[in-house]
């Protein structure tokens, strides 16, 4: 485990939320800790680090097979200075992705797999990961199950989940057997069920 | 003499029907007992796996597995046992079935670390890149039993 606040500049001297449990993170403009006072004792001041430094000090190999992102707010910071020249990444989830964050994912070829829960946590993959659809099929099953809590998934199964109280579509949302109507583009988290289903040829579910 | 050997294979006889009865009763009794087991629950120490009152409908630990175990709301004994933290659970022995989301316990938010472990099984690099203390508040535990990984907090 490394302590390190990882950013898009170096040596940048930024305030840093420690007191508030699950939920700290950089205390800036953006930032799920945007309003945090920073004379509040739990925040402290750090310097940041580069990514690409703070991987080669801890010898991260050139394939990562999953990075999770949650960092409140600063994902955008983190991904638009990631270095994906020297690392290849076959999936991320990344918890309320921004439309600059699903633009830099749609260059690096990514797929959305499908959003878990009701916080817009999106798992993407890497269309260069080796197999790639079996790899896709069985993440996007597993997704099915989870947010359908069913046990045997069929290819019929495999469709977005309305958000009611929302109006969102969750779960999967560009299923594997429906690709060439969607892996161009990267969909937002708040997209409503409508627009998924329309993008994917279909006017209603059954 | 042939009186003696008709007692002795009467005897005979009805000890081997005890001893058969016997057994098919203990066999019972003790089918019954292993039905019935208090069990801590071994998901307190995960918020979300945390065994808790379902005011709803019944409570229930809220694994993967929730469907097959839990007891209804109505089990006083059950809610003393809760109370005192144990449970009682009614556990599903009958034949073989699948469970929804397998047999792995997630520690994620959202079920992120079962869908990983589904898509890539074998041994691989994760890097776990949070805004917390990563000792306090890890979001995929499980994960390092399979794949190499490391956080960043």
């Amino acid at each position: 485990m490394a302590a390190a606040v990882i950013s898009n500049s170096k040596d940048e001297l930024i305030h840093f939320s420690l007191g508030n449990g699950a939920f700290g993170g950089i205390v800036a403009p953006g930032a799920d800790n945007s309003k945090v006072d920073v004379r509040n004792a739990g925040v402290k001041q750090f310097y940041t680090v580069n990514t690409y430094e703070t991987f080669k000090k801890f010898s991260v190999p050139a394939t990562i097979q999953y990075i999770s992102l949650d960092v409140e707010g600063a994902e955008e910071s983190i991904i638009e200075s990631f270095p994906f020249d020297a690392y290849t990444v076959l999936a991320f989830t990344i918890e309320r992705p921004s439309k600059k964050v699903l633009e830099i994912l749609e260059l690096q070829n990514f797929v959305e797999v499908g959003i878990l829960g009701n916080f817009g946590d999106t798992m993407y993959l890497n269309k260069r990961t080796p197999k790639f659809i079996e790899v896709l099929k069985k993440g996007q099953i597993q997704i099915t199950k989870i947010e359908k809590k069913i046990v045997e998934v069929t290819e019929e199964d495999i469709f977005p989940v309305r958000n009611v109280r929302k109006s969102r579509a969750q779960g999967v949302r560009c299923p594997y057997h429906k690709l060439d109507h969607c892996h161009k583009t990267l969909l937002h988290y708040t997209a409503t069920y409508e627009t998924v289903l329309k993008r994917l040829g279909l006017k209603k579910v059954t | 003499m042939s009186t003696n050997a008709q007692i002795l294979r009467v005897f005979a006889k009805r000890t081997i029907g005890f001893l058969f009865i016997s057994c098919i009763l203990c066999s019972y009794i003790l089918l019954q007992y292993s039905q019935e087991i208090l069990v801590y629950p071994r998901f307190a120490h995960s918020n979300k796996n945390r065994a808790g009152l379902n005011q709803d409908t019944e409570f229930l630990i809220s694994s993967p597995c929730a469907d097959f175990v839990k007891a209804p709301k109505d089990d006083e004994a059950a809610v003393v046992h809760y109370r005192q933290g144990w449970k009682t659970l009614h556990m599903y022995v009958g034949p073989e079935i699948t469970c929804s989301i397998d047999s792995f316990e997630s520690f994620s938010q959202v079920n992120q670390d079962t869908v990983i472990h589904t898509m890539f099984p074998s041994r691989g690099y994760f890097i776990d890149l949070a805004a917390n203390a990563g000792s306090t508040y890890p979001t995929h535990i499980p994960l390092k039993d399979t794949v190499v990984g490391m956080d960043f907090a």
